[in-house]
């Protein structure tokens, strides 16, 4: 099939490339890109490994064809940290143990950022509900909360 | 993983052309939010061709006037769940959307996409039901309506031809619902098609509607049920008369998710359950 160009965003630094309209969001992002940081686990959209956001919206980067990415502002967990520093999700993470083998960590943190931007005091209910598409085969969940009980506590 | 080189993906400016572009192609699909093509193109052959129409403002967004409030088809449940008036008006759609998939699948996937892939657990279908939603189809040769109600004439066989495309969903305001209810079973929170949906609605009128999901070929509206309660108080005879009627009238299919008796029996519980509350 004929490539066309497609024009987008990631993690602030614009990308003008000629892609397959039907390559995955997913493909783009770890072979095209090198941002291996997004993970596929199941590559239907049910495990939210591949989980990035695409104009601040938490979305599953298995499903989403590329030519649907045209003007884009996307956000990876590469682009979380800021020039070395961790945020503070990231480091909340570290300290109540959220992440064992890290699979699960980058589309993880990134829904709960999306929470946070929306509700920074959420219930752990709210929690919950908020990575609910993100399955983690490690920690059992509850040091995930934990950590950002934690963190909506300290602020 | 498929190839993305064995499909083809087309993306026309306007939708005129893109509507030209359906009557010329019989065999091309249409893509909207790619929740439900995605995962089941992994196993493509042959060439298949796609036509997306996510950049079509025509059929996007949510308006209000007075009178009705009209859903793009290309909407996603995410702001469908978060929109004012839905809430307030149509809790039951704001309900359904937010049992969609997951928070991710919800930014993703659109209400016209769960109408037209039709299956009978779309999320959408019973609130959409319950509230006499009417379809705006657009093709090449204009406009026409068709309530919601009469859009499915069987399994994924629906009241949409060749060259037409889906454009909105209107619902009506200014309809107090009394008292509304939509439920969804399944084996887990999120992301899990349902066993068995539900969604009731007895409005100040008196009218009753009653639609079910994932129990027929179809979203189901048990009207001879609503007939039989409108206008009639809920007492314990009435309503073990209409569950008894939901039981002999409806033919729940098993299926890989859950059997026949299963869902029959959770049909009735949840009328049962609605009907007992309301009382």
């Amino acid at each position: 099939m004929s490539k066309i160009k497609v024009s987008f965003r990631v993690n602030g630094r614009a990308y003008s490339i000629e892609v397959s309209p039907m390559a995955r969001l997913l493909d783009v992002l770890r072979e095209g890109g090198g941002l291996t940081g997004t993970k596929e686990g199941c590559g239907e959209g049910e495990c939210g490994a591949c989980a990035v956001r695409v104009d601040g919206r938490l979305v599953n980067a298995c499903l989403i064809p590329i030519v649907q990415m045209e003007g884009k502002d996307i956000e990876t967990i590469e682009g979380v940290a800021v020039l070395g520093e961790l945020d503070p999700v990231q480091d909340h993470f570290l300290t109540y143990n959220g992440a064992q083998c890290g699979f699960c960590s980058p589309g993880m943190i990134l829904a709960v950022k999306s929470l946070l931007e929306e509700n920074p005091a959420p219930t752990r209910d709210d929690i919950r509900e908020a990575v609910s598409g993100n399955l983690c085969r490690c920690t059992g969940y509850k040091k995930i909360f934990d950590a950002v009980e934690a963190l909506t506590k300290e602020s | 993983m498929y190839d993305p080189d064995k499909i083809e993906m087309v993306r026309k400016d306007s939708l005129s052309e893109t509507l030209k572009f359906l009557d010329e192609n019989e065999q091309a699909i249409v893509f909207s939010g790619g929740t439900d093509l995605m995962v089941v193109f992994h196993d493509i052959s042959e060439k298949q061709t796609f036509v997306t129409i996510d950049q079509h403002k025509e059929l996007d967004g949510i308006k209000v006037n007075d009178f009705e409030i009209v859903i793009g088809a290309t909407t996603d449940f995410g702001r469908i769940k978060r929109d004012p008036t839905i809430c307030a008006e149509f809790p039951m759609l704001a309900e359904a959307a937010s049992t969609v998939g997951a928070i991710a699948i919800q930014n993703r996937a659109t209400v016209g996409g769960n109408i037209v892939n039709a299956s009978p657990a779309a999320d959408s279908a019973p609130s959409l039901l319950c509230y006499d939603a009417v379809l705006t189809i657009v093709s090449s040769k204009g406009e026409r309506t068709v309530a919601y109600g009469d859009f499915h004439l069987g399994y994924k066989e629906m009241d949409l031809n060749q060259g037409e495309l889906l454009k909105s969903i209107t619902l009506k305001r200014g309809e107090k619902g009394a008292c509304e209810c939509f439920r969804k079973v399944g084996t887990r929170k999120a992301m899990a098609i349902s066993k068995v949906s539900f969604a009731g609605r007895i409005k100040s009128n008196g009218q009753v509607r009653l639609a079910f999901g994932s129990i027929a070929a179809t979203p189901y509206r048990a009207r001879n049920v609503e007939e039989f309660l409108t206008g009639k108080k809920l007492d314990k005879d009435v309503v073990d008369k209409a569950v008894k009627l939901l039981r002999d009238s409806i033919n729940p299919l098993a299926d890989i998710r859950s059997n026949a008796v299963y869902r029959k029996r959770v049909a009735c519980n949840l009328l049962e359950d609605f009907l007992k509350a309301q009382s």
